[in-house]
């Protein structure tokens, strides 16, 4: 290998092949195995004998920080994940409990009297339960409270629909009379109604 | 004719079975941790003396082994086996090393000054105890870097010249002439004053 074109070649080839033709490169590679020759062993001999370089250091402990390194560790945000998870999923469930249970009943007094002011106009005042409304009428207890409200009062309201024509009776929205009449006027017609009942 | 090939090829895949690395890696995929503690007492020597080239205290160099480990326990899930599981590492353990150097080359000066001066007398001592092996590793370091690194993966850490020319990014052949050239140029460097071969 002292022979410069082999040394040239040898520089071309570890340049790169594409530098050498077929031929060369042939040649280079079949001088290959000659490379180590007997001076190259006697260097690497020499070279093997030298001491490593600085000191090993604790393999134990290198090993030990190694798998310490490598230790699967849980990231902080999974470890409170548990424990914040069930907190929530407490908290989820004591809200529902909480918004899930039906009111107690409204008590309703059963005899409250209700005295309306002026300044508790807008409370709204529970409608009362409906009693049974009875009145004495002709010596009979008849029950008022199924009569349509309307068709009583209707009339009165509008006293013009009451005429003279209905049994005789005078107009309901003209009654001034009753108080011009005189107790002989009065009692005539208390006799008057009686005889109509008998 | 097919019965020899079948042979060899079993022979084959039994050597292959039969690699510690392979089936550590094996062992390690299928969830044993126990595997990877195994092959890092296997390599460790190995990957800290690669780094202990480049990274000039033993500290620094526990650390950047530490490191490549790490990184190894990232990795061997996805390593798909086409070189050994040593060339693997020792790839590594170049890349961290390389990589810590350009990280810290700025303390890495400062502290070699601080250390020419503080220990410049001591210097002439050390040379008499092993002055074959400092000038041999002054002959090292002056060699370029490709030619550098082929010599150590070969000499100093006993690896074929396929395993080299993985590492060095070249091919086998080119690996061998490196390695060529690394020797002679320390046998002239080291001719005048050394006095060998």
């Amino acid at each position: 290998m002292a022979d410069r074109d082999d040394d040239d070649l040898l520089a071309a080839y570890v340049d790169g092949v594409g530098e050498l033709t077929a031929d060369e490169r042939k040649r280079i590679e079949t001088k290959l195995p000659e490379l180590d020759g007997e001076g190259t062993r006697a260097m690497i001999d020499q070279l093997r004998a030298l001491p490593p370089e600085g000191n090993e250091p604790d393999w134990r402990a290198l090993q030990a920080r190694i798998a310490d390194a490598v230790a699967v560790r849980t990231p902080w945000w999974r470890r409170w994940f548990v424990p914040a998870g069930a907190l929530v999923m407490t908290a989820a469930a004591a809200m529902l409990w909480i918004h899930h249970t039906p009111d107690p009943e409204p008590v309703t007094p059963a005899h409250v009297v209700v005295i309306a002011h002026a300044s508790d106009a807008a409370v709204p005042v529970p409608a009362p339960v409906a009693e049974p409304t009875e009145i004495w009428l002709d010596g009979q207890l008849i029950d008022v409270s199924d009569v349509d409200e309307s068709a009583v009062l209707g009339d009165l309201d509008d006293p013009e629909t009451v005429t003279a024509e209905d049994d005789g009776l005078l107009p309901a929205g003209d009654l001034g009379w009753v108080d011009q009449l005189d107790d002989h006027a009065i009692d005539r017609a208390e006799h008057w109604l009686e005889r109509k009942k008998s | 004719m097919q019965a020899a090939a079948t042979a060899a090829l079993e022979a084959v895949t039994d050597v292959v079975d039969l690699d510690p690395d392979r089936e550590l890696t094996e062992r390690f995929r299928a969830g044993d941790r126990a595997a990877f503690d195994q092959l890092v007492r296997r390599h460790q020597q190995g990957v800290w003396q690669i780094v202990r080239r480049y990274v000039k205290r033993d500290a620094d160099a526990a650390d950047v082994t530490q490191l490549v480990f790490v990184r190894a326990f990232k990795g061997l899930g996805a390593f798909r086996g086409a070189s050994s599981i040593r060339s693997w590492l020792y790839r590594i353990a170049i890349n961290c090393s390389l990589s810590w150097i350009r990280d810290h080359r700025r303390e890495e000066t400062a502290e070699i000054d601080d250390d020419a001066i503080s220990e410049a007398p001591a210097a002439p001592g050390r040379l008499a105890a092993g002055e074959d092996g400092v000038q041999l590793r002054a002959a090292i370091a002056k060699l370029p870097p490709k030619q550098k690194l082929v010599l150590e993966l070969r000499v100093f850490d006993d690896l074929s010249f396929k395993e080299v020319a993985e590492l060095a990014d070249c091919s086998e052949n080119t690996a061998k002439v490196n390695f060529h050239y690394a020797v002679k140029k320390l046998r002239e460097i080291l001719g005048g004053s050394h006095g060998r071969p």
